[in-house]
């Protein structure tokens, strides 16, 4: 498939597998996401679709293989260097400060581009002052991208699960990152707020270009706004190609319906 | 220039005089921006040389849609500066209705906001051959739309910034050509029956309207209010005559969903908002008081009750005694003025409400907390014809007739306006515009009377009239929404019709009400049929009767009443589920009640069938009072004096 960038893909897994003691989570799993690209990877329940982001963004250490971005391996480091590296994520179970409002969680999220010393935050002065105003900017055009300026004030845990979603997804863009991994972040949505997070996420496809590797488990989304689809099925890749190739698949078939 | 005749005259004006003012102010990125006159004149004047740019010419028509944002107003004065027409629709109106709207009015143009609307505008342009461009404002999601009809706001901008290049003076030339006869704007009426009708108004009629709020609600330069209604509304152009006229600065919310966070912050001097807004205003107050702490919500329990007693005895006009004064003070210190803060209506001197009815008990409430709310009438085609004054609130009256708006009750007791307010006609409907514009007067369908003080009463449409004997027409849901204020009465249905002479009417009572009320006075009862029946309680209500009597035209005055030993029920088939009343079953079911009462007998014996608890049925007989009220008392007593209003 078109991973053909002239500088390489951003990101790509050569042969990683993962295993917890003797169950193999993942085995041999390759694949390259172009820059810009919209890659889906979709599976049935147990799969291993959430351990690939895990992997990636560090948080598993995988038994084999590489993983590269940008084309530096960052097989081997931490979750908080993964970000800074470039690469957000999202969390199929939302993973919020509840305590905190919209803002203050979409702020906190860019503490790792504020550079200031204690003295300077303390006096509000010099830097911490115009870092402080930067990451409003960045995060009030986030809310304004995301539709969130009636509920920027509203302490997170008081919001419906919908709207806590669009908070997950605005916190990943908060980093600025170059590339996003969103885990199901439709799941448990009744219809309306999954057309509205489908919109939020081409919104940020478009708008930013920024490289979206979705994990789904609804294929008609997927097939949808997807640029190129990733099947796994029992921790390996089963097919690879686009929407219009995948549904005539096989294995996929085979995957999601069982064998006749 | 020497008339200012036309808003964009006047926006002109506001650039020379006070150039560095604040014109208008927006929130975005949640930050309040301001814009000058200048900024706002430039605005104006580069979209207006754009759409020159493009070939609009004088006497053509624009759409507009979107939600109510800086760049729609400034579209508005760019289309109206080159002599067009602003043909603004609703936000959400459905494609096909859109399609409709602007092959009607034969729009060259359309100004939309965003991708919504720029979607369902794509989705009919092939039905409107008419429309040559559609320009867009905020270009979100859009950055892959490459239909050739659509433009965006920048590309319009460097239009008219290379035609003004070209043609120095252009836009004063043009804003100096408009004339206060000229359309400048078509109101389409969402139809909620039949296709929507167009609404011709010119400048003059717009700002004829404007004056009116001005003249009565007059607002110093610089004070501010915020936007609150949508661009297709029609007082929203009269609203922008605050703008314009007196210089006060318009406040825009960042999005229709902030708007109640949004006007906290500004808490505008003048707020028309829907009747629905005052509500969700105070189910909020309910909601907040329900999770607010143990200390704040006993104050609030404590003190309401304060506030509703003083708006009571202030609303029947009578003296509050000075125990209740001193008391009611603190109140407003410890609980209302802190409430009025949370809802941002601190500074707010005329709070108003309009277009449709809001219920009682909100007006009881909002008064009861210190907010004395008005009303306004008015109509696309009437204009503003009658508001509040600040000193002269009356939760039964629409306000008093503005100077300038002549107000004639016809036969058939409808409404007649006529004035420089009133619009030109029904565009291309000479047909619909000769149905209500008749002899010069615009017949508005709506009935009313018109009582002392140059107050107008509004009814009822008049489709929705009965009528007496005599063949006087009255409205049964305006009296009894009116007797429906006084706390003691839970429903109320008006009797009459055309085989009888007079009004009467069967209520309800508050059983909770009027037995606190009872207690009170030791006055001992036993069931709800019982104290229904009390002497003194028929006094209490017989009181009532005689303050709506005053508001009512002397013959529709109600004569006798009986208060029913049972409440209406909707599990038996006498109420909606929406508690309305079910009007013909009623009818019926009472028939031997009502004949009784206009048979002239003062007591009826009903028998009613109950439906005990554990599901046996057994029937009561009560011998019901029929009392009379004596229409003419109204009139004797001195009418409530106006009350002091609230600083």
């Amino acid at each position: 498939m078109s991973a053909g960038a002239s500088e390489g893909p951003i990101l790509r897994c050569d042969g990683v597998g993962l295993s917890f003691g003797s169950v193999q989570a993942l085995s041999d799993m390759t694949f390259e996401v172009a820059r810009g690209e919209f890659v889906s990877i979709i599976g049935p329940n147990g799969a291993g679709k959430t351990s690939v982001i895990n992997t990636i963004t560090g948080f598993y250490r995988p038994t084999q293989g590489r993983i590269h971005f940008k084309g530096r391996d960052i097989t081997r480091l931490p979750p908080h260097k993964v970000s800074r590296a470039g690469i957000a994520r999202t969390f199929q179970n939302t993973e919020l400060f509840a305590g905190l409002t919209v803002l203050e969680n979409l702020l906190a999220a860019r503490h790792m581009y504020l550079k200031s010393n204690i003295l300077s935050c303390a006096l509000y002065y010099g830097l911490a002052e115009r870092e402080d105003i930067e990451a409003r900017q960045v995060v009030e055009d986030i809310i304004d991208l995301l539709e969130m300026e009636a509920i920027r004030k509203q302490e997170v845990g008081t919001l419906p699960y919908g709207q806590r979603k669009r908070v997950e997804l605005g916190r990943a863009l908060a980093l600025e990152p170059e590339l996003i991994l969103l885990d199901e972040p439709t799941v448990g949505m009744n219809l309306e707020e999954k057309e509205d997070m489908v919109r939020f996420i081409l919104d940020v496809s478009e708008e930013k270009g920024t490289t979206i590797v979705l994990v789904e488990h609804d294929m008609d989304i997927v097939m949808d706004i997807s640029d190129r689809v990733i099947v796994f099925d029992f921790g390996t890749k089963i097919a690879e190609g686009t929407p219009a190739q995948i549904k005539t698949h096989d294995r996929v078939i085979q995957a999601y319906l069982g064998t006749g | 220039m020497a008339d200012l005749d036309t808003y964009p005259k006047l926006l002109i004006r506001n650039r020379q005089t006070s150039g560095d003012r604040v014109a208008l102010r927006r929130k975005d990125r949640g930050i309040w921006k301001s814009y000058t006159w200048s900024d706002s004149c430039e605005q104006v004047r580069l979209l207006c040389l754009g759409l020159v740019a493009l070939g609009l010419r004088p006497g053509d028509k624009v759409g507009l849609i979107g939600d109510d944002e800086p760049e729609g107003f400034w579209a508005e004065a760019a289309i109206q500066s080159a002599g067009a027409a602003v043909v603004a629709m609703w936000s959400d109106s459905i494609p096909s209705e859109i399609a409709y709207v602007l092959q009607h009015s034969d729009a060259r143009f359309v100004i939309a906001e965003d991708q919504e609307q720029v979607d369902k505008l794509l989705e009919i342009k092939d039905s409107v051959s008419g429309v040559q461009k559609v320009i867009f404002w905020d270009r979100k999601g859009m950055r892959r739309y490459d239909d050739p009809i659509l433009l965006g706001f920048d590309a319009l901008r460097s239009l008219g910034r290379s035609h003004g290049e070209a043609h120095p003076g252009a836009f004063e030339d043009l804003v100096a050509r408009t004339r206060g006869s000229d359309v400048a704007q078509i109101s389409y009426t969402s139809g909620t029956t039949s296709l929507p009708k167009g609404a011709v108004l010119t400048h003059d009629a717009i700002l004829a309207s404007a004056r009116r709020m001005q003249e009565t609600c007059p607002l110093a330069p610089g004070e501010d209010v915020i936007t609150t209604l949508a661009t297709a509304s029609v007082f929203h152009s009269w609203f922008a005559g605050y703008n314009y006229m007196s210089r006060v600065v318009i406040n825009f919310p960042e999005e229709p969903e902030t708007l109640m966070q949004d006007f906290r912050e500004i808490s505008p001097r003048f707020l028309l908002i829907t009747p629905r807004q005052w509500e969700s205003l105070s189910s909020m107050t309910q909601t907040r008081i329900g999770d607010a702490g143990l200390l704040k919500r006993s104050a609030y329990r404590l003190f309401l009750p304060v506030g509703y007693r003083v708006a009571d005895w202030r609303s029947q006009g009578r003296a509050v005694p000075l125990g209740w004064r001193l008391l009611h003070a603190l109140a407003d210190r410890i609980v209302f003025a802190p409430l009025r803060d949370k809802l941002g209506v601190t500074r707010t001197r005329y709070p108003f409400t309009g277009s449709a009815f809001l219920s009682p008990d909100f007006f009881r409430f909002f008064q009861a907390v210190g907010i004395n709310l008005r009303q306004i009438y008015g109509s696309t085609e009437a204009g503003v014809v009658s508001m509040h004054r600040e000193d002269e609130i009356d939760n039964h009256s629409v306000g008093r007739i503005c100077r300038g708006a002549e107000v004639r009750i016809s036969e058939a007791q409808e409404i007649l306006v006529r004035g420089p307010s009133v619009f030109s006609g029904y565009h291309k409907d000479p047909e619909k515009t000769g149905q209500v514009i008749r002899d010069g007067w615009f017949h508005t369908g709506d009935s009313g009377h018109v009582g002392e003080r140059g107050h107008l009463y509004y009814q009822d449409r008049i489709d929705n009239l009965d009528e007496l004997r005599g063949g006087h027409r009255y409205a049964p849901a305006y009296i009894e929404g009116k007797l429906k204020f006084s706390r003691y009465i839970q429903d109320v249905m008006a009797v009459g019709g055309k085989d009888r002479d007079f009004l009467s009417v069967i209520i309800n009572i508050d059983f909770d009400s009027i037995g606190k009320w009872a207690e009170a006075r030791r006055l001992s009862y036993t069931t709800f049929a019982d104290l229904s029946q009390k002497e003194e309680v028929g006094e209490l209500i017989r009181g009532d009767l005689d303050r709506v009597n005053q508001v009512l035209p002397a013959p529709a005055r109600v004569q006798r009443f009986v208060l029913l030993p049972k409440e209406f029920d909707a599990d038996e088939g006498e109420l909606t589920r929406t508690r309305k009343l079910k009007r013909k079953f009623l009818q019926d079911r009472y028939r031997e009640l009502i004949d009784a009462i206009y048979q002239g007998r003062p007591e009826v014996p009903m028998v009613t069938e109950v439906r005990y608890r554990d599901g046996r049925r057994g029937k009561v007989t009560t011998s019901l009072k029929v009392r009379s009220v004596s229409p003419a008392r109204g009139e004797l007593r001195e009418l409530a004096p106006a009350r002091e209003a609230r600083a």
